[in-house]
């Protein structure tokens, strides 16, 4: 028998189940490891969010008061722009429950000048969801709620409001976008766009130069003048003569930034700065002023020939009121004279009145942040005749800003600086540029007073606040010529004199003069009374406080001849 | 030893455990603070929200405008005068009102109080202030001189050593005290460092040429002391407290409501209606 033999196959069981072990702890090594990472991945977010996540939430809640839009403040913090969560007053019509014509009277009296059919056809209207009302006051929000109607809701809106209103709504404007995508608006918040929505500093307000108190009075005194005369426009500004910050500025007639329609276009006209004019006679003592540096006028009691008409190039320069003889400076100033200031002129040069008058920015728009600035109407061939028209006003056309610039540099002692809205620390005011000497400054600070003692602005004379000033009445361009009957009469003036600190301008435009006028139109009997009542009421918050001290100008008093003051 | 070795493995276990509670109960602390916190600030930012729209409200119907109209409707109020203006402390304290001069002057009131007085024997009557108020402020400025005369003539008296007339040694009595809101005049100040002086040269037991001088001088006093009694009869003197009291009301009553007064009333107020009417 035979015997098979088979070799047995070999196991490799034991090995086997080795490779078996290992294979399982491999595996279970990843997936510790697999847990570990997970685990250390989980706490260390855990520290991350234990140490950083704190702050990391909080910021938000903290964003919240930062307001979309910066506010805009006077300089003594009073807001004057804000951006407020307003209610509004919207509905969805599917849901109305009530009858829609009640609903609509019931509305109607609520809000008067809205009609109650227009409530009712948007109750109606097969719109999900209309507005009824924006910016209501939360009374009126309240008496829509007692209606108990479902279907209107009153959603909270981010408005920019204008506490103040119509005060001071051109320097302030407004900033919209049209229908490209463009910016528009006018004023402050279309200057300072960017400022105000800048995230980084939209949480600071913007703090203007205006003063509210002031411009509250100027707009009133200028609204009464404006009524008493009936102008069709009148504009006021005040200028800080040593900063060239401006503490008011108004332009009747005016608009509310609130309610923005399409009817106040006309009324949105920022004539400070946007409208340039012949300003006429109040040209006369920078143009003297800019003689007296060159060293032409070198005498208060040179006397200058005012006896007849003076011909140049088939034009006639003649004085309202011809005084008939040979006259001073300061009469030249008292009287206002066309013909004196006309042969100084003349006596100066083509040259140095240009650069003067160039030096005082009159050839380009003025510096201030407004973007509706206009620029000013300079002569383009500046010849003998126009040297000497534009010496008193005529044939040279800027802004009342310019003016007021001008005036500042005139007082404050030959210093110009460029107008500012925003409010100048102490350490931050402009160097500016040298125009007139300082002994020239001083001069015309005597007969600025000289004129409002003597002269043709007595009306200005507010006692004891030390006025002095120029009037100016200039005839609108019309159709190419004059309009004889539509004046612009304008005062430029400083107070107090001895050592100036405000400039007030008042431009009164088309007056038509009343009893109190003796229906006379200017500027003496229109502009004048304005800043005499302007500056009594502004003066003491200004912080001038009347005195019994007065400008001495005595030595130039003693160079006055007699005769009637005219404007 | 194994139950030791495991006993201490369970102990490790408890501490860590412990350990890790404890944390886990502070950083839950910790987050329920931060909870807290950041409720309150948001409603800190909430209530500022609500200030802000409150603020921005009250500046909306106080606006300038509004205030303007509201004074030109009701209350009227004018800017200050220049004149309303003082220069300075000096003219502050120099200020007196309305000018004496003045149309609208009506002069300050004067208080007065009656001590008693016996020996006045005048009769009750009341004199009729006929004038208005100048010459009541003029009357009872004589009289306040007067009574200070008397005053002096009283402080002299007890200090006296030397024998002088009989007339001055007689200590006047207080005949009217008075209390007078009116200006002190020239005359009381010089009466009352004389009345000093002679007390001293009195008290340094004077000499005869002093005593002369002083003799003179009371005698000076003494024509003033008569004087007074001039003056105090023409007042309403009493001598039964009712007539003196009714006495005292016709005097006030004259100072307050006399003709004089009320005329002086009446303009001041139909000045001040024209001026409103302005």
């Amino acid at each position: 028998m035979a015997t098979v033999l088979v070799r047995p196959a070999e196991t490799d069981g034991p090995a086997q189940r080795f490779d078996l072990t290992a294979v399982a702890h491999k595996r279970l090594v990843v997936l510790l490891l697999l847990f570990a990472a997970t685990t250390g991945v989980l706490s260390c977010r855990m520290l991350w969010l234990g140490i950083f996540g704190g702050t990391a939430e909080t910021a938000p809640s903290a964003r919240g008061a930062i307001p979309l839009r910066a506010d805009i403040l006077d300089r003594n913090g009073e807001p004057l722009v804000r951006t407020i969560d307003a209610y509004s007053i919207a509905v969805r019509p599917p849901l109305v429950r009530g009858d829609p014509e009640i609903l609509g009277e019931q509305l109607h009296e609520i809000f008067p000048d809205t009609p109650a059919a227009k409530f009712t056809k948007l109750l109606r209207s097969k719109k999900r969801w209309a507005y009824l009302r924006h910016r209501a006051l939360p009374e009126e929000v309240a008496a829509v709620n007692r209606l108990g109607e479902v279907g209107i809701e009153y959603p909270r809106e981010k408005e920019r409001l204008y506490p103040q209103r119509t005060l001071a709504a051109h320097a302030l404007g407004f900033a919209s976008m049209d229908d490209r995508g463009r910016l528009m608006g006018m004023g402050v918040e279309r200057a300072f766009n960017d400022r105000l929505i800048d995230p980084a500093m939209r949480g600071n307000p913007l703090v203007l130069s205006l003063d509210t108190r002031v411009q509250g009075v100027m707009e009133s005194e200028l609204y009464q003048g404006l009524s008493s005369q009936s102008a069709a426009g009148a504009a006021g500004l005040v200028l800080d003569a040593n900063t060239g910050e401006v503490i008011a500025m108004a332009s009747l007639p005016v608009f509310d930034p609130n309610k923005l329609d399409n009817r106040t276009t006309e009324a949105r006209r920022n004539v400070i700065v946007q409208s340039n004019y012949e300003l006429g006679s109040t040209f006369k003592p920078i143009s003297i002023a800019a003689a007296m540096d060159a060293g032409v006028v070198t005498s208060m009691t040179k006397r200058y020939d005012a006896t007849a008409p003076i011909a140049v190039a088939g034009f006639r320069i003649h004085d309202d009121h011809s005084m008939g003889r040979w006259i001073t400076v300061p009469e030249i100033l008292i009287h206002s004279s066309n013909i004196g200031t006309a042969r100084i002129a003349d006596e100066l040069g083509v040259e140095r009145l240009q650069s003067a008058y160039r030096k005082l920015g009159f050839d380009q728009r003025s510096d201030i942040e407004l973007r509706e600035r206009a620029g000013t109407l300079w002569p383009s061939d500046w010849g003998r005749l126009t040297n000497m028209t534009v010496s008193f006003g005529h044939g040279i056309a800027v802004t009342p800003l310019h003016l007021a610039c001008a005036y500042a540099a005139l007082v404050n002692g030959g210093i110009w600086r460029p107008a500012t809205m925003l409010k100048v620390r102490e350490d931050q005011v402009p160097k500016g540029r040298r125009v007139f000497s300082a002994e020239t400054s001083a001069r015309m600070r005597q007969l600025l007073r000289l004129i409002v003692l003597n002269g043709t602005g007595r009306n200005a004379d507010a006692k004891g606040y030390r006025v002095g000033g120029k009037t100016g009445s200039a005839e609108k361009p019309h159709q190419g010529g004059y309009a004889k009957h539509s004046l612009v009469t304008t005062f430029a003036a400083a107070f107090p004199m001895d050592n100036p600190r405000y400039i007030v301008l008042v431009m009164m435009d088309e007056p038509k003069g009343n009893k109190e006028t003796y229906g006379l139109r200017q500027a003496a009997w229109n502009a004048a009374p304005v800043v005499r009542r302007f500056i009594e009421r502004a003066a003491p918050m200004l912080g001038v406080f009347p005195e019994t001290r007065d400008v001495d100008v005595s030595e130039l008093t003693a160079q006055l001849g007699h005769g009637e003051a005219k404007d | 030893m194994i139950a030791i070795k495991r006993l201490k493995n369970i102990l490790w276990i408890l501490i860590v455990a412990f350990g890790a509670l404890t944390a886990y109960l502070i950083s839950l602390r910790v987050a329920t603070e931060r909870n807290q916190v950041q409720a309150l600030e948001r409603s800190i930012h909430q209530v500022r929200g609500e200030i802000r729209y409150l603020e921005t409200e009250f500046e909306a119907r106080a606006n300038m405008r509004q205030l303007e109209a509201w004074n030109a409707k009701d209350y009227r109020f004018v800017a200050p005068q220049a004149t309303q203006y003082l220069p300075g402390e000096r003219a502050l304290a120099s200020l007196e009102g309305v000018q004496r001069n003045g149309e609208l002057y009506v002069a300050p009131p004067v208080m007065m109080a009656m001590a008693e007085e016996p020996e006045a024997s005048a009769t009750a009557t009341v004199p009729e202030a006929a004038t208005p108020a100048p010459t009541q402020v003029r009357e009872s400025e004589t009289m306040l001189r007067v009574a200070t005369a008397s005053a002096t003539a009283a402080v002299i008296t007890p200090a006296k050593t030397a024998p002088t007339k009989p007339k001055a040694q007689k200590a006047p009595e207080k005949a009217v005290v008075q209390l007078a809101e009116v200006k002190t005049s020239d005359l009381k100040k010089v009466d009352l460092k004389k009345a000093e002086r002679k007390t001293e040269t009195a008290k340094d037991k004077a000499k005869p040429e002093r005593l002369a001088a002083i003799a003179a001088d009371l005698r000076k006093v003494a024509a003033k002391e008569t004087s007074v009694r001039m003056a105090s009869a023409a007042r309403p003197a009493a001598s039964e407290p009712v007539a003196r009291k009714q006495a005292r009301m016709a005097m006030l009553d004259s100072q307050l409501l006399d003709s004089g007064t009320l005329r002086d009333l009446n303009r001041k107020a139909a000045a001040e209606a024209r001026s409103r009417g302005n």
